[in-house]
């Protein structure tokens, strides 16, 4: 506190207050002596601390600006998706909570607009109605890889529980994206959606039981399932009519349509191909060839007599990888039920496998073995596979239907002999002077760095 | 790895392809010198290591500045550690005074094949809350043993890897997982 005037000189300063400003004034004089800061700062705040500018000293506080954004986009997804009122309240609500979760809160805007998509795909799948996540993706424009890195951290964060959903949920609600009821398009084109759905549903399951869905994006395959069923409804018209077009026709919107098409063509392919094992099994064919392109006609039939042709197809593949063992097979399978899975590898399987291992006996010992085994075997109710006689054959080679991936599998990698290594050994010092550079290396590698650096300048 | 045989007389070959490992050497290290003087190295100044290659275990080890060494590519434990002996000898040989402490094995990668398909989503819905699939986002479903901190990735080919923090995990991982799988391999009709 300052003890005299500068001016005057004198000793009379005086404390006197302008509004909040702390002032020493002289009395004499009345000049002003010093002044207290006025402002907030660091030295005068009791804590010594600065109030930062996201700590707001409102009374009644507002919501985030982006917890308003984002709410409105949930309902906007909510509305284009056509979900119900309950489910649009679900998913705000369930924003609200993901939104002020401390593992969300601090995020950048762009994962927040992903948070509100997912929020939208968890509560689809809570009340049963599934939608996929390339739609998600391609209403928010995202990169499908955020979408399920901010969909697993959510499902983390309020520990939910996730539902799996089969692909057979999500068709219908897929299929009324396709305009194709017969006001819309001529009528070569159109059909009506429930027929659709149906033919779609029953190429989707085939799909499953035949390898082509477990593991992949389910969005190309619907599409694909959608594709083949609608050619199949009116074969002779629309089996010239390629993808692009059908696309075009139906006026696909952009969540329903697939990103990628080459990948669309790749499982309308692998379709096609299971149809054509299914269609070769047709009686009334008479051994007719079936092409993938024309399969389209007898989709129908295939379809309708689904699960003997599938029996018949499996029956025949075995009997044409295994002809030795045919006979056993053939009189054995005449006293069985039609419910049997000849495609079920087991314990026969891997303990003969064993003994193979251990006997260095020739093919015919392992033959008379495997061929007492499914004798065993048949008698109770199930067909076992035969097990090829001899050699180191892929357990693939014995399913008609497989996985894709497991048909073009690599051989398995024979790198060079496991060294009998013990973590101990001596290590001698000419291994290590292979590690290092001698002195005169170094000069050389220096000296060319220098060049090049000077080349470049 | 020598196949794992179990109680039902199954053999799985269990391929180890991946070992990790850290340890320290306890002395400053100084990554220019060791670029320098090193004929395996790749000296990263914008990330601050080194890495340097070794061929006889086929190992590639990152060097940092405060002396701690992560080593990967080993395909056992014990290849993991003479790697890691040898490279502490070539930091030794070029100067610096390592004294090869603290190694300990972080993680073991393996792959196991079974010799059948898995329905996946059946077994996702059989071990709901500990295994997770979800198509789109991975092909495969991933299983998580908390008390053996082993995670299995199964697809639906039959193959699965396996990581955990040493291989005898690896392997009680898979004996674990093996009658899990084996139930889920229903075939059509």
């Amino acid at each position: 506190m300052p003890s005299s005037c500068p001016e005057c000189g004198s000793s009379n300063v005086v404390e006197d207050d302008l509004y909040s400003q702390k002032q020493w004034v002289c009395e004499d004089c009345g000049s002003l002596v010093s002044e207290g800061v006025f402002t907030t700062t660091l030295s005068d705040e009791q804590q010594s601390r600065t109030i930062p500018y996201y700590i707001s000293t409102e009374v009644t506080k507002r919501p985030c600006a982006n917890l308003v954004k984002g709410l409105g986009r949930v309902r906007a997804l909510c509305r284009i998706l056509r979900l119900s009122s309950d489910m649009e309240m679900g998913a705000v609500s369930l924003f609200e909570r993901a939104y002020n979760h401390p593992t969300f809160i601090h995020v950048r805007l762009l994962k927040k607009e992903v948070l509100g998509g997912c929020c939208v795909l968890i509560t689809c799948r809570q009340k049963n109605c599934p939608i996929t996540m390339g739609t998600i993706s391609s209403l928010l424009d995202a990169d499908s890889a955020l979408i399920g890195m901010v969909y697993q951290d959510l499902i983390k964060a309020l520990s939910i529980e996730p539902t799996t959903t089969s692909i057979s949920d999500m068709l219908e609600s897929y299929c009324y994206g396709y305009k194709l009821s017969p006001g819309e398009v001529s009528e070569v084109f159109a059909e009506p959606t429930r027929r659709l759905v149906e033919r779609s549903a029953a190429l989707v399951e085939l799909a499953a039981d035949t390898w082509l869905v477990t593991g992949r994006h389910p969005l190309p395959i619907l599409m694909a399932c959608v594709y083949v069923a609608w050619q199949s409804l009116k074969p002779m018209d629309r089996m010239k009519c390629t993808l692009n077009k059908f696309c075009q026709i139906s006026r696909l919107s952009k969540e329903v349509c697939a990103e990628r098409k080459d990948t669309v063509q790749k499982r309308i392919s692998e379709l096609r191909h299971v149809l054509c094992k299914l269609g070769r099994e047709l009686p009334w064919l008479r051994g007719d060839t079936v092409e993938p392109s024309t399969v389209a006609r007898l989709v129908d039939d295939i379809l309708k007599h689904r699960q003997t042709l599938m029996l018949k197809a499996l029956r025949h593949y075995e009997q044409e990888a295994e002809p030795d063992l045919s006979d056993c097979t053939a009189t054995d399978e005449a006293d069985q039920l039609p419910i049997t899975d000849p495609a079920a590898p087991s314990q026969p399987l891997l303990t003969s496998k064993l003994d193979q291992k251990d006997q260095l006996s020739g093919k015919d010992m392992d033959i008379l073995k495997t061929s007492g085994q499914s004798e065993l075997k048949c008698g109770d109710k199930a067909v076992e596979e035969s097990v090829p006689p001899a050699g180191q054959e892929h357990w693939g080679k014995r399913h008609l239907f497989l996985p894709p991936s497991v048909r073009t599998e690599k051989r398995p990698r024979v790198d060079a002999p496991e060294l009998t290594v013990t973590g101990y050994e001596e290590i001698s010092d000419s291994e290590i002077e292979a590690y290092i550079r001698s002195p005169e290396e170094v000069r050389r590698y220096l000296a060319v760095k220098r060049k090049l650096k000077d080349d470049e300048d | 790895m020598e196949p794992v045989e179990q109680s039902n007389d199954v053999a799985l070959d269990i391929i180890i392809t991946n070992v990790v490992s850290v340890f320290r050497t306890r002395c400053h290290l100084n990554l220019r010198t060791i670029g320098l003087e090193g004929n395996n190295v790749i000296y990263k100044p914008e990330v601050g290591k080194v890495l340097m290659k070794l061929r006889k275990p086929r190992i590639t080890a990152s060097i940092w500045s405060s002396g701690k060494i992560i080593c990967t590519g080993a395909t056992s434990e014990d290849e993991a550690k003479l790697g890691a002996r040898r490279l502490a000898r070539c930091l030794q040989k070029i100067g610096f005074k390592v004294r090869f402490s603290d190694f300990k094995v972080v993680n073991v990668l393996a792959v196991c094949s079974m010799p059948f398909q898995i329905r996946l989503i059946e077994f996702t819905k059989n071990n709901r809350p500990i295994a997770s699939y979800e198509p789109e986002i991975h092909p495969a479903a991933s299983y998580r043993i908390k008390n053996l901190r082993a995670t299995v990735q199964v697809f639906s080919t039959g193959n699965i890897t396996v990581t955990g923090p040493n291989v005898q995990n690896v392997a009680l991982a898979v004996e674990y997982i093996y009658p899990l799988l084996l139930e889920c391999q229903k075939t059509l009709v």
